[in-house]
């Protein structure tokens, strides 16, 4: 099975002073056609995921208490296609047991669109044309780092 | 492409353990809003100015700011941390 993504997008949230989410949303689509969207909002470094067909992204950096409040109860996701989501050590756990999960890919896209720097992300962002998700080159992160260094 | 840095590896290790902050793009934010709001740290400026290299040395929020050429930050510490600037 191939994912192919369709439309990146990744920035701030709108919040106070002290605390802002990264939010990335990306739109894919799997061999059957159906698009979806795949949400990620990261808090304080814990990421939740989303996943619907709505283009929730700018309702998510405005921090719309109705939008987010009904995609927690209708749209939060633990795993997709049989893949662990929740917080990174899980998702790290799952990279190195299930690596051949066909949407492995597209699950380091969405997390380098969160960690990256954000010229990196937003040059990221820019690959979705609708191409296979595992042709695109995605960088190493923090993240990457502190899971082979063991203090993730 | 080239991509502009605005936070050395450096740094963003030291905002990570210092200030607590666990995402790269807040601490590249934060990065900005010190530059802009921030004040010079005359006493700092002074230190960094002895050691022959270009820096801008920026008091925000408690902290200094050590900014390099084009305003990529350098690394950050408390105020009061005197002796172990970097």
């Amino acid at each position: 099975m191939k994912y192919y993504i369709h439309q990146a997008k990744v920035g701030l949230s709108e919040g106070g002073l002290f605390i802002q989410c990264v939010v990335a949303s990306v739109l894919f689509s799997k061999d059957d056609g159906e698009h979806r969207w795949l949400h990620c909002v990261e808090v304080e470094g814990i990421p939740c995921f989303y996943l619907n067909g709505e283009d929730a992204y700018e309702s998510l950096i405005e921090e719309d208490d109705e939008v987010l409040e009904r995609m927690n109860d209708e749209s939060w996701v633990q795993e997709i296609d049989g893949f662990p989501l929740g917080e990174y050590d899980r998702i790290f756990q799952g990279l190195e047991e299930q690596p051949d999960n066909p949407c492995v890919p597209l699950i380091r896209y969405v997390i380098a669109l969160v960690r990256l720097d954000m010229a990196e992300s937003l040059a990221l962002a820019k690959l979705a044309d609708g191409r296979e998700v595992d042709s695109i080159p995605i960088p190493e992160t923090d993240l990457d780092v502190d899971y082979r260094e063991g203090c993730l | 492409m080239t991509i502009y840095q605005l936070v050395t590896n450096h740094a963003h290790k030291r905002m990570k353990e210092r200030l607590g902050i666990k995402s790269p793009k807040e601490r590249e934010r934060r990065c900005q809003l010190a530059f802009q709001r921030g004040k010079p740290s005359d006493i700092e400026q002074t230190y960094w100015n002895g050691r022959s290299v270009n820096r801008i040395a920026i008091d925000y929020q408690g902290f200094l700011w050590i900014y390099g050429d084009g305003g990529v930050l350098i690394t950050v510490y408390p105020k009061n941390n005197k002796g172990d600037n970097e």
